[in-house]
């Protein structure tokens, strides 16, 4: 049965690529992304746009410009006949309608199907000449939720008719999910809404490492110069903010309270990782481990309190490694001295970072995790401290403790020992393939909490414009992918590696509106579309706040797109 | 309006027939005109005009050496002599117990069977019955001058739907024709370009 | 059967032997003819003496009687400058036949009426007569034979012409010209055998002097003559010369040329010869007004003379103002066929009133269908006939 909203018929194609679909409307009524839908005998499928060719039923008709020969309306006619488009669409997804309820088959097929079918992954084609239409708010609902139930958030709007596009926020946090794309492409607005829709839905608490500053307090837009709300503002003590040092202020705001880290605190494991960024040798584990060996959770302070190079004259006037030197520690633990000098001089740089005290105030990180179990959430600021090794060292301390805690109460909750179900937890982490590259990826919490912690209520959030370097691992794991445009070829491959029709993808990817548009992808979604994104402003955080998500109309989208 | 009588048949076969009659101005018959062959009060054959030959005979050989032929001898040959003029006509439908078939007709029209041009509403019934199945009567007949037939056809065919307010008939016909004809480009252009030319567009 | 070929190729081989010998004996006649043409074409007193004598040694005498024009000369003809009305007849018969399962007859006059220059068609008569049974018969139970016919369809001809002309007469035309294919003497030779056709004789000439009544243009035209009318002529005067008056009418000195020779090489395309009457025993039943005339008419073009002969009546020849109406028609009518000079009415008569085998097929068709019917019994082709039949079939 055809529509208004039809636009084609199949024409051919396949399971394994994709299927041809005859248009039989003007091209430029159809873009790339389009989200169509195909009913075909009791099936109903949905898919994806993804190329539109011109084609003609003889090269003539296209070489000849019969515009020229012949009046615009019998020139007109040519078109759609020996002139035509054809879409590539990618099918997705299908599902059983079952026969229309006035057939006489219907009280059968309802008898084995009592409950409403639900779109299953796509595992047969439609038939030659099934009717293609653009997908409807229903159709839109049925395969992303229904937008004014609970749960589901709307993330953005299809391209061509501003269909609210939702993710399942529930679903999006039992598994670790990426938000990608280059430098300049929105990211930092696309991560803002989605935290904030987390944060309302509130069934998982979220831990933000805000490297640059810039979710937690309220910020000014570079190109605009508007106000750019934060979190911090928009949810007041729903979200602590957390600053990394004892002085530090975040954009002028005070933090709930800051972070520092306590000497004791730090095991080699925390240094070995920084191996590339403070350039340590192989045999920096032999040392820490000499380290520990002897001082035991001291081992930080005491080698730092060693002097490098101190030295003593003996009696005869030589002159030998003083006591309190590197070097007559080296020498008495039996460790190269070389070594050990070497690896003092690099840890320089970690010795006298100004959170890293021997006693903190407070012990800030047990509070970050009691608040993320008590249900609220943290912004980590890291104010001054904005280096990769601020960076680096920070998050994977915290989330070494965090992941041991979630452990534990997991297997207590487990094993019946207590019956309090762990929070979930989302770490939302920028900058990803710093710490989430093949080389650290062995040794940064990171990539156990991405292989591994989804059993433990905890997953990431990864916000990157290097897909590429991350460890294929990890994006391996990531359920959601949301990408902004992106450039590089090997960036494009990282963020469709894994998936169904990536071929087809890869070339909507690198035509996306950069800051206007992101496509969702990825095994944590129904299916991959282009979406329109949602925009972080003030109208956002009406329709957040302000009870259920309105819905707008039409015209009052446009409006705001900019139409 | 009474459909005009044009002649009788002098000759048919299942795909066509010829008609001979008289020409004077009233009847004259239109290249691309639609015509109806009664055979009898249910059966009717429809057929398309797709020549109309004058032959000559001895004496009008010989008028036209003549330095100037008189207005009354140009009358007297058109009013009062036989000239013969004979009209092709290709078989593309019947109408049969008030229901039309765009089929070739079962049975062929019979010597001196009378043939009439087709009333604008007999037009209208038959181009307008189903998906102008006959077209593939005139492209199936190759050696016929297609493109200018049917641009003759669908002009005169036009006109007759626009009388009674359907403009959408013209673009309908030339849709299917391009569908037809989508494959093989000469015919198509041929036709298309005859049909530029005529005012239809 | 095909003809026998070895006799007559053999017969043609000796006709050819002589060929040249007889073209140049013809070639001396016609200059000997000539030059006599030449020398007595203005001595019409003497011509006509001539005649008288002649007449008195063979009242079967037939040539032509020099009127008041030197027959040398030409004449153009001048141009019409009234309207006028033009008739033509001509008619065909379906002669009965033994032979055919039924006997009947059929006479067909068709006639077309023109109104030259005035802008509308033709008008088409046609006008068809059966003969049944007594019709069928002479007074003296012999079965019509097709002279008869033929002269019933000359009369049914002239008949119909005069029916129309009296139309037009009433309609205020004044000026009307009739043609009709042929002489205006019909079957001169039969004619005495039968009183059927004396009777039918009487009725022709009542309707010439109908027409003669009405001032009608009357006119038989005879395309490509091969009349010796004037060339009986200059017969009489070498006769006379050789003291062989006596012989007139018998003795041909210039028997293989016709007067075509002679006018060919005298008239202009479009030019007339002089008016001469006929001398001839059969047009004594033609007398007074009705008294036959000729003249020679070329209707040919330059360097291509072809002429016709065209008989008018007496009431004609002397009217100057009919006689060039006639002339100027003709010649329009001539000119209307192109290279194949004729007049175009009379062709068109001819057509209207032509009736072929179908149409005689199917007459008879009809009649036998109506016998029966009429439950009478319908006869057989004769074995004869159909044996005719069969083998050309």
């Amino acid at each position: 049965m055809e529509n208004d909203n039809t636009i084609g018929y199949v024409v051919g194609g396949s399971l394994k690529e994709n299927l041809n679909v005859r248009l039989t409307v003007s091209p430029q009524a159809v873009q790339e992304g389009s989200f169509v839908v195909i009913d075909s005998g009791d099936w109903r499928f949905y898919g994806l746009v993804t190329d539109l060719v011109l084609g003609a039923t003889d090269p003539r008709f296209a070489d000849e410009q019969s515009e020229r020969r012949l009046p615009p309306r019998l020139a007109g006619l040519l078109h759609g006949q020996t002139l035509y488009t054809n879409l590539e669409v990618l099918p997705a997804l299908m599902l059983e309608r079952g026969p229309d309820p006035a057939d006489p088959r219907y009280p059968a097929w309802r008898m084995a199907h009592t409950e409403d079918p639900r779109p299953i992954p796509i595992k047969t084609v439609p038939s030659h000449h099934a009717p293609v239409r653009r997908a409807e708010a229903g159709d839109v609902a049925e395969i992303f939720g229904d937008p004014n139930k609970k749960g589901n958030f709307i993330i953005g709007y299809t391209r061509e008719q501003l269909l609210p596009v939702c993710l399942d926020l529930d679903k999006f946090v039992q598994r670790s999910s990426g938000i990608f794309g280059a430098t300049g492409t929105g990211k930092s607005f696309l991560t803002r809404i989605i935290l904030a829709g987390l944060i309302q839905h509130d069934r998982a608490s979220v831990l933000i490492f805000d490297m640059h500053n810039e979710y937690g307090p309220d910020d000014t837009a570079s190109d605009t110069n508007q106000r750019i709300p934060g979190l911090k503002s928009k949810f007041h003590s729903k979200v602590q903010l957390v600053g990394l040092g004892r002085d530090t202020n975040i954009r002028g705001a005070t933090p709930d309270f800051h972070l520092e880290i306590a000497e004791s605190d730090i095991t080699p494991a925390d240094i070995e990782m920084l191996t590339r960024e403070l350039n340590l040798r192989e045999t920096t584990s032999t040392t820490l481990n000499a380290l520990v060996g002897e001082f035991r959770d001291q081992w930080f302070r005491r080698f730092r309190e060693m002097k490098p190079g101190a030295t003593i004259e003996t009696e005869d006037g030589k002159k030998i490694p003083a006591p309190d030197s590197v070097e007559a520690w080296a020498n008495q633990a039996g460790v190269n001295v070389m070594a050990a000098l070497g690896l003092h001089d690099k840890l320089r740089k970690v010795f006298y970072l100004p959170y890293i005290v021997e006693r903190p105030a407070g012990d800030a990180i047990s509070e970050i995790i009691h608040s993320l179990e008590a249900g609220r959430h943290v912004v980590l600021s890291f104010g001054d401290h904005e280096s990769d090794l601020d960076y680096l060292l920070v998050t994977n301390m915290l989330t070494r403790q965090i992941r041991e805690r979630w452990e534990q109460t997991t297997n207590e909750f487990r094993s019946g020992k207590s019956s309090r179900e762990p929070r979930p937890l989302v770490i939302a982490i920028e900058e990803a393939h710093k710490l989430l590259n093949r080389e650290l990826a062995s040794q940064t919490a990171f990539s156990t909490i991405a292989r591994e912690m989804r059993k433990y209520y905890v997953t990431l959030l990864i916000i990157d414009q290097r897909p590429s370097q991350i460890y294929d691992e990890v994006m391996s794991q990531l359920g959601t992918r949301i990408s902004g445009w992106l450039g590089d070829d090997l960036d494009i491959s990282a963020v469709l590696s894994g998936l169904a029709g990536r071929e087809a993808l890869r070339g909507m990817l690198a035509r996306l509106q950069p800051r206007e548009e992101v496509l969702l992808l990825g095994w944590g979604v129904p299916m991959p579309i282009p979406v329109k994104s949602r925009r972080y402003d003030e109208r956002f955080w009406q329709e957040l706040k302000g009870g259920s998500e309105s819905k707008r109309s039409e015209a009052q989208i446009l409006k705001e797109l900019g139409f | 309006m009474t459909a005009i009588e044009i002649g009788r048949l002098l000759r048919a076969s299942t795909t066509a027939c010829v008609v001979g009659c008289r020409v004077s101005q009233a009847n004259v018959p239109a290249f691309g005109g639609l015509v109806r062959i009664p055979l009898d009060a249910a059966y009717s054959i429809f057929g398309l005009i797709y020549d109309i030959r004058i032959e000559d005979d001895g004496l009008v050989r010989q008028l036209v050496t003549a330095d100037n032929v008189p207005n009354d001898v140009i009358l007297d040959n058109r009013v009062n002599r036989n000239v013969p003029v004979e009209v092709s006509v290709l078989h593309v439908g019947y109408e049969q117990h008030g229901r039309i078939f765009h089929l070739l007709p079962p049975r062929p029209p019979l010597s001196l069977d009378l043939l009439y041009t087709c009333r604008p509403e007999e037009s209208r019934a038959f181009t307008g019955a189903g998906r102008f199945g006959y077209f593939r009567h005139i492209l199936r007949a190759a050696d016929l001058p297609v493109g200018e037939l049917l641009a003759a056809h669908l002009r005169l065919a036009n006109a007759d739907h626009a009388e009674q307010g359907n403009h959408d008939w013209a673009s309908a016909a030339v849709q299917e024709l391009i569908t037809l004809l989508r494959d093989d480009y000469p015919t198509l252009m041929t036709v298309l370009g005859a049909l530029a030319d005529t005012e239809a567009w | 059967m095909p003809v026998n070929y070895q006799q007559v190729l053999q017969q043609i081989r000796e006709m050819g032997q002589q060929a040249t010998q007889i073209e140049e004996q013809a070639q001396k006649l016609r200059a000997e003819a000539w030059r006599l043409f030449d020398q007595y074409a203005c001595e019409l007193d003497t011509l006509q003496q001539l005649v008288e004598l002649a007449a008195a040694e063979n009242p079967h005498l037939r040539c032509a009687l020099p009127c008041q024009e030197c027959l040398n000369a030409g004449f153009a003809a001048l141009p019409i400058d009234s309207s006028y009305t033009l008739l033509a007849a001509d008619g065909s018969q379906i002669n009965p036949d033994r032979h055919a399962s039924v006997e009947f007859g059929a006479i067909n006059v068709g006639a077309i009426r023109v109104h030259p220059g005035q802008g509308r068609p033709p008008e088409e008569v046609v006008r068809s007569q059966m003969l049944f049974y007594h019709q069928l018969f002479t007074s003296n139970g012999g079965f019509l034979t097709d002279d008869v016919v033929a002269l019933m369809r000359d009369i049914a001809e002239r008949r119909e012409l005069i029916s129309l002309a009296r139309q037009e007469n009433s309609n205020g035309s004044d000026l009307i010209v009739t043609l009709t294919d042929g002489t205006l003497e019909p079957f001169r030779e039969a004619k005495g055998q039968l009183p059927e056709l004396e009777k039918l004789f009487e009725t022709y000439l009542e309707v010439l002097r109908e027409l003669a009544g009405l001032q009608v243009a009357t006119a038989g035209y005879v395309d490509k003559p091969r009349s010796h009318l004037v060339i009986n002529l200059l017969e009489l005067i070498v006769l006379q010369k050789e003291g062989r008056l006596k012989q007139a009418g018998k003795d041909h000195p210039f028997l293989l040329i016709d007067d075509a020779y002679l006018f060919e090489r005298i008239l202009e395309p479009g030019q007339r010869s002089a008016v001469m009457a006929i001398h001839s025993p059969a047009v004594q039943s033609f007398t007074g007004e009705l008294s036959l005339h000729f003249f020679y008419l070329n209707v040919g073009r330059p360097n291509h003379p072809y002429l016709s002969r065209v008989e008018i009546p007496q009431w004609v020849a002397a009217s100057p103002r009919l006689l060039n109406l006639l002339h100027a028609a003709l010649l329009s009518q001539s000119r209307m066929m192109g290279v194949r000079a004729y007049p175009y009415v009379l062709h068109r008569a001819h057509e209207i009133a032509v009736v072929g085998y179908s149409e005689r097929e199917q007459l008879e068709n009809m009649i036998i269908a109506e016998l029966r019917r009429q439950g009478v019994p319908v006869g057989e082709r004769s074995y004869k006939q159909v044996a005719k039949d069969a083998s050309y079939s």
